[in-house]
């Protein structure tokens, strides 16, 4: 869960996991210079087709998150039991919105 | 729609376009005017110099146009939703509603804003314009109500809802965030159009971790989700 939880060098297990959360973080921010350098490097790496899908999910997660965040959105019975041992793994259990999720 | 050498797919391009003329005309519970206003405010919140999440933009010289179109609680929501996804409470939310904003008038906000971001954030990373809105189309808002619409586990009214995409033995059992937007029928159906074009298809979300969507692993798509949310803190 490393290449959940903090960028670095660990794939996860995960064909260019690595890079792929480096993505995440540029698409979440302002820096255009980062996400260009992030843009090439896939490009380069996995190609255009990955690149686009790759964006296309992590902004639809944005909007996810935005409906999740903003509507106090509870967890699902399937999750209750495993959620808070993912949440640790992941540092989740820190969120603010870890207080306001219902469970 | 975008024009790129990337090979942006059909899905993406054609549900980006509903999205925009979706935002365009009369909503539920606000006009096409204010929901295009709604769309600049975001970009403009995202755009802008970033304000820590306790100052709102009311409060700050020169941010807000005391003529805008939309209530000053409504860009002050707006502007919260675009920047600071993580610090969301439900304090905060019911420092808004139902005192400034109706419950529904809210919930048609967050559909809002949270398309216009998907859309954008795709935009701005593969450096593509963002989507244009066409002329806002007459008419007014047709202020649907769902039945039996009720607080029930959500801070906001969900109402129920049958869906056998997910797992067609128990239609009424779906997770919770489609339910989220459910007050608002119109946003929660845009919302579902939308993930169906990025993502991985309602149906098959449980029962095919092995299988590749679109030109990704499902294990590289669900790192991508993770990340993401991790980034937005989102506990959901």
């Amino acid at each position: 869960m490393n290449v959940v939880k903090e960028l670095g060098d660990d794939d996860g297990g995960v064909a260019h996991g690595a890079l792929l959360a480096r993505l995440c973080d540029a698409v979440a921010g302002k820096d255009t210079e980062v996400m260009a350098n992030v843009r090439e490097q896939v490009l380069r790496d996995m190609g255009p087709d990955q690149l686009v899908d790759a964006v296309g999910v992590s902004a639809m997660f944005h909007m996810m998150n935005r409906v999740a965040n903003a509507t106090g959105t509870p967890l699902d019975p399937i999750m209750l039991k495993a959620g808070p041992a993912i949440a640790a793994s992941i540092g989740a259990d820190t969120f603010f919105s870890a207080d306001d999720t219902p469970g | 729609m975008y024009t790129s050498k990337l090979p942006i797919r059909q899905e993406i391009q054609d549900t980006h376009a509903a999205a925009a003329a979706h935002w365009a005309s009369p909503g539920t519970w606000w006009s096409a005017d204010q929901r295009a206003a709604i769309v600049d405010e975001v970009r403009k919140a995202w755009d802008a110099e970033p304000l820590p999440p306790w100052q709102t933009p009311s409060s700050t010289p020169g941010l807000v146009d005391p003529h805008h179109r939309l209530p000053i609680a409504a860009i002050d929501v707006i502007w919260r939703l675009t920047n600071h996804v993580t610090t969301l409470t439900k304090k905060w939310y019911e420092s808004y509603v139902p005192s400034q904003l109706s419950p529904q008038q809210y919930v048609e906000i967050v559909g809002v804003v949270a398309q216009v971001t998907l859309t954008d954030r795709f935009a701005d990373a593969l450096e593509l314009e963002r989507v244009q809105l066409p002329e806002a189309r007459p008419g007014e808002p047709s202020r649907e109500q769902p039945a039996d619409a009720e607080v029930v586990a959500h801070w906001v009214p969900t109402a129920p809802i049958v869906d056998g995409s997910w797992n067609p033995a128990t239609p009424s059992d779906v997770p919770n965030v489609r339910k989220a937007l459910s007050l608002v029928a119109a946003e929660r159906i845009m919302q579902w159009v939308l993930i169906d074009a990025h993502y991985v298809q309602g149906g098959a979300l449980a029962d095919d971790f092995g299988s590749n969507h679109w030109s990704l692993e499902r294990a590289q798509i669900e790192l991508l989700g993770t990340r993401t949310s991790a980034v937005n803190e989102c506990f959901y």
